[in-house]
């Protein structure tokens, strides 16, 4: 693997036919512009967390992530994001790939004050597949953006969104997910779910699916949900004898969860995990 | 060991309770049937500390404790369990780590340390048996993509898991072929001792010839307008409610 980091970002190179077993763990820069770039080349697979962290107040970031697989390739990538409640961040990430290869990326947002995630993916290969998961808290006055943009130009690709929010408070959560098969890509099979959840009747969520397509033989789906925690699955938790409040923590955790899987490194998922339980303490 | 003297209810501004008086002691079985509408889920629904539901008037006494001062949660920690007429669907948590966490919040009430997880998977398998519960449903999310005979037997599972002193079985037999019925009335029935009780809330007779009840009261109007042994619901079946009603 070659890597290197320098004042405008970083770059990850997997060569030909490599299997990085240990995972690369990356800490974003957070003020200024910085531009990245990850390649995972023929037959390789590399397993990549970015972790956005501010300690400083009032940061402003923006990043650039450019994602190219190769033949055959494949990539699990986290980004991680846990910001000084007076951050800003915005990433743009765009994803090539080409037949045969993999990708699952998953945005895990716990706090920030406006977090803004954009996703353009190219499924340029026949038979690549993309996975696309995101996970967002938002309290307080908090807001956080997730635009994914998936463009199935090859046939036989496989594309799947899941994207969660959780907001409490006056906090607002963007949803944008857009699916475009061209007219090539036949035998495309995309999925996206939006699902989220207001624990505040101020909190607000707004959702835009858009579904374009010109191929005729494919398998598309889309759907949003914008509700409260199900008050039947609390009542039939509390009379087993499980507190209300225990039981309301339990089923956030279970509708957080599902966007994790797929994280294939242990103990990041499991560190994602207890901030989430964290969160839930105190939301 | 359960006392409901003189109860009026109401649900969105209707009275549905109006004046239901009810003695349960140790080691008894009571049915409560009677016509759609009559309240016997709403008795279900106030036993077990529902959202939505207001007791007006009257006043509920379990084991000793005012039992309307209790929320859901501490009702079952002192041993009162209710098997769902529509058992929830909870995708995500499984039904193991629910129970546990249940058991535990039970022990933890009664000043016990947690279930040794040895016992507890244990005592998992001996109840999942006893229901003839796949075991395979047992690591899945609770009652998630269930049959509805599957979650009927669930909830006697949980039953047999929690071993409640008092369980309200509402409408279990709704649902349920004469099969899944045996299994569930068999369950019901093997977890019955001297110190627990058993209210069986049902339209219909059929469960009673596998749940024989020491009592039998119909619910109409509110209130329970007549109480007697096992025959009554033998009547029951042949004349229906009228004859009781008008």
């Amino acid at each position: 693997m070659n890597m290197m980091q320098d004042s405008e970002g970083f770059s990850i190179r997997i060569p030909a036919k490599t299997q990085t077993k240990e995972p690369v763990y990356i800490q974003a820069r957070m003020s200024g512009s910085s531009r990245n770039r990850i390649v995972v080349e023929a037959g390789s697979s590399a397993n990549i967390v970015i972790r956005y962290l501010s300690e400083e107040e009032h940061l402003n970031a923006d990043e650039l992530n450019e994602v190219l697989l190769e033949d055959n390739a494949s990539l699990n990538i986290v980004l991680l994001q846990r910001l000084n409640l007076s951050t800003h961040l915005k990433t743009h990430t765009t994803v090539s790939q080409a037949a045969d290869s993999m990708v699952k990326i998953h945005y895990i947002a716990l706090s920030g004050e406006n977090i803004d995630n954009s996703l353009q993916v190219n499924l340029n290969g026949k038979n690549a597949e993309h996975t696309a998961h995101g996970l967002s808290f938002t309290e307080g006055t908090e807001l956080m953006g997730n635009h994914v943009r998936i463009v199935h130009t090859a046939p036989e690709c496989r594309s799947n969104q899941l994207f969660k929010h959780i907001l409490s408070g006056t906090s607002t959560g963007n949803f944008t997910g857009q699916i475009i098969v061209n007219k090539e890509a036949q035998k495309t099979t995309a999925y996206q779910r939006s699902s989220n959840i207001l624990l505040n009747s101020k909190a607000k969520m707004n959702i835009q699916p858009q579904l374009e397509i010109y191929a005729d033989d494919v398998k598309c789906s889309h759907g949003a949900t914008v509700g409260q925690i199900d008050s039947e699955a609390v009542f039939y938790l509390q009379t087993r004898g499980i507190d209300k409040q225990d039981a309301e923590k339990l089923l956030l955790c279970a509708f957080a969860e599902e966007t994790l899987e797929g994280i294939n490194i242990e103990n990041i998922k499991s560190e994602i995990i207890q901030y989430v339980n964290q969160k839930l303490i105190t939301s | 060991m359960l006392s409901i003297r003189n109860l009026y209810a109401s649900v969105a501004g209707n009275m549905i309770l109006k004046g239901l008086n009810l003695e349960v002691n140790t080691g008894e079985v009571h049915a409560i049937m009677g016509p759609n509408g009559a309240g016997k889920s709403t008795l279900a629904a106030i036993l077990t500390g529902r959202e939505g539901y207001e007791v007006t008037e009257g006043e509920i006494w379990y084991e000793g404790s005012n039992l309307l001062a209790l929320n859901p949660a501490e009702r079952a920690r002192k041993g009162i369990f209710l098997s769902f007429q529509y058992p929830v669907e909870i995708p995500g948590v499984s039904m193991a780590n629910f129970l546990k966490l249940a058991i535990n919040e039970q022990r933890k009430s009664r000043g016990l340390p947690p279930m040794p997880a040895a016992e507890f998977l244990k005592r998992m398998r001996e109840k999942a048996k006893l229901v003839e519960l796949d075991a395979s449903l047992i690591s899945r999310s609770v009652n998630e993509g269930f049959s509805g005979g599957e979650k009927k037997r669930n909830e006697i599972f949980q039953m047999a898991m929690l071993e409640p002193t008092l369980a309200i079985l509402d409408e279990t037999d709704s649902g349920l072929d004469i099969d899944a019925l045996r299994i569930v009335a068999g369950g019901v029935n093997a977890l019955k001792n001297k110190d627990s009780a058993t209210i069986v809330i049902t339209h219909y007779q059929r469960l009673l010839d596998y749940i024989i009840p020491d009592f039998v009261h119909v619910l109409a109007g509110g209130k329970i307008i007549k109480s007697a042994g096992k025959e009554l619901a033998l009547e029951l079946e042949e004349k229906g409610y009228e004859w009781l009603v008008s």
